[in-house]
């Protein structure tokens, strides 16, 4: 659905991502590990129109999406839950919500308020927070809100970028949760993670990023039977 | 007693102009976090179109107003070409400066095609004033916090009330975040930019027609007030703007009553010193700016 082939992005003179071949089936969780600076983030802000490729090419249900402004890639039906959330601190949870639906408000705006009361409805928490600023809201739905935004999309595939970060283990199961059902609703998901053990509880199948470059590439088995993988992120002292 | 109710009410009609230009500098300050010094002279430039078509072609008030409008959009257009969108983001000042520069030009080419001192422009209701009770105001001073109040109004349903104020707000508060939910910042900014240079050819055309006369001085003076008006209000907040423009309209008016016209502009940036030193976030900013700290202790 997704394939992206010998990408090249740089920050200045910095090569972030130096050739970086990865695909996402469609229907499936495909999973990016890697340590610190590995290039994770470069890679999904690439995919969505973010940050603009030196080379390669980034292909969507087979059309060529290389460079396209984030609009068109939203439109085009990706949608990134940003690290970090990035959610808007001085507008209510609900204006958050609708500007998730900006690229949809003026031709069917009727249908994205629909997906609207369906979000509060999925996540019930955002419709109690619904008029308050999204800046007062704690780590966990901010999360929440993030994911809730980038959906007001109607994305067919969704790029996640370290969801679990900084949140309380509880909030970590949930969020996988949403993943998971999400998939099974039929989203694509490529989901970026540092947490291996939570990941391999979704994900189909595993890339390994470092240094800006692909250093595995395999299905969970082989993947946990990978040594260096194993001693990185698998430790026996449980990651 | 009266008589400093008389100055408030004058202080306040001027205070309206002040106000519409300090809601085009904050407008603009909002959406890209840098500042556009030449955001008067832009206005500068659109009252001598004004100017231009009431000497050329005798138009109407409606007509100059149109023509002030204009010019002032189409030269604001030209500054956000050249000194923002040209600039990288993350070059505050050298936005900063090129808009200097920028201004140095407008009133350069200005001052070619107008080498005279001063400009005739039409008046509104020029010469009456409407008394209420011992208190009278000038006609012109009226329609112009009419048009101000109106002007404000729906500058607030266009932010607050429409797709295009949706996608402004959230470039204003966080420009990736809106690109990552597909907002065209770049347009965006654009036309929040000419907003911002329509509500100034509004207040320009306002002044002019108050004054009957203008220079190509008054862009060093838009610039001046709109942006103490700004500061004073707080970088960026509406109701700011339109605070900090009566607070400085009324402050002016009773100096320039009680201790005289030399006095009044010290006692404006003395205001503006005060204020800044005690809340740097400027009046309306201050609460802003605190619930962004907290929120982002927070992420
Ligand atoms: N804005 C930037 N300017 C310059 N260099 C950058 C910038 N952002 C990232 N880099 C560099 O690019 C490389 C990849 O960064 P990236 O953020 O993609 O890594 P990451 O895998 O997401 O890391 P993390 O796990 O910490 O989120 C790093 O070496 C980083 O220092
Ligand atoms: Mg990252």
């Amino acid at each position: 659905m997704l394939e992206v082939e010998g990408l090249v992005t740089n920050y200045g003179m910095i090569e972030a991502l130096k050739g970086v071949d990865i695909s996402v089936p469609e229907g499936r969780i495909t999973c990016v590990l890697g340590p610190n600076g590995a290039g994770k983030t470069t890679l999904l802000m690439t995919i969505a129109g973010l940050l603009r490729p030196r080379r390669g090419s980034v292909t969507f249900e087979g059309r060529d999406i290389t460079g396209a402004s984030s609009a068109a890639v939203v439109r085009r039906g990706i949608a990134l839950v940003p690290e970090n959330r990035l959610v808007f601190p001085d507008m209510t949870v609900r204006d958050n919500l609708v500007a998730g639906a900006y690229t949809r408000l003026a031709r069917e705006r009727g249908e994205a308020m629909a997906d609207l009361d369906r979000m509060f409805e999925r996540f019930p928490v955002l419709k109690e927070r619904a008029a308050l600023n999204a800046g007062t809201l704690s780590g966990g739905e901010q999360q929440m809100l993030a994911v809730a935004r980038a959906l007001m999309t109607k994305p067919r595939c969704l790029l996640m970028d370290e969801p679990s970060l900084g949140l309380a283990p509880l909030i970590v199961a949930e969020v996988f949760s949403i993943i998971r059902e999400l998939n099974e609703a039929g989203t694509t998901i490529l989901l970026v993670e540092q947490n291996a053990h939570m990941a391999l509880t979704v994900a189909h199948h595993f890339f390994l990023l470092d240094q800006g470059r692909v250093a595995f590439d395999g299905d969970p088995g082989a993947m946990a039977e990978d040594e260096v993988i194993q001693r990185a992120y698998l430790g026996s002292a449980g990651g | 007693m009266a008589d400093f109710l008389q100055n408030c009410l004058d202080g306040i009609a001027i205070g309206a102009a002040y106000a519409l230009l300090a809601l085009g500098f904050t407008l603009i300050f909002g959406v890209l976090r840098r500042l556009n010094l030449s955001y008067g002279p832009s206005i500068m430039a659109g009252v001598f179109a004004g100017t231009a078509a009431y000497m050329a072609f005798n138009a109407g008030l409606a007509e100059v107003a149109i023509a002030t409008v204009i010019g002032a959009v189409v030269v604001g257009a030209y500054i956000e070409r050249l000194c923002f969108w040209a600039i990288r983001k993350d070059m505050a000042v050298a936005s900063m400066v090129s808009s200097f520069v920028i201004w140095m030009q407008i009133e350069e080419g200005v001052t070619l095609l107008f080498p005279d001192r001063t400009y005739a422009f039409p008046g509104i209701l020029a010469d009456s004033v409407v008394e209420f009770g011992p208190f009278f105001l000038r006609a012109s001073s009226l329609a112009m916090l009419a048009i101000a109040a109106l002007a404000v109004l729906g500058l607030l349903a266009l932010i607050y009330r429409t797709h295009f104020g949706l996608a402004v707000r959230a470039v204003s508060e966080n420009p990736e975040a809106a690109r990552v939910a597909g907002v065209n910042t770049g347009l965006v900014t654009l036309l929040a930019f000419a907003c911002a240079s329509a509500l100034g050819g509004l207040a320009g055309f306002l002044i002019a027609a108050g004054d009957q006369q203008i220079t190509p001085l008054f862009g060093l003076w838009a610039t001046f007030k709109g942006l103490i008006a700004m500061m004073l209000g707080g970088m960026g907040s509406i109701p700011g703007a339109v605070l900090g423009g009566l607070l400085l309209g009324t402050v002016e008016a009773n100096a320039l009553w009680y201790l005289g016209v030399e006095t009044r502009d010290l006692i404006a940036y003395m205001l503006l010193f005060a204020v800044l030193t005690f809340r740097p976030g400027g009046l309306m900013g201050q609460a802003a700016l605190m619930a962004r700290r907290a929120a982002e202790s927070r992420v």
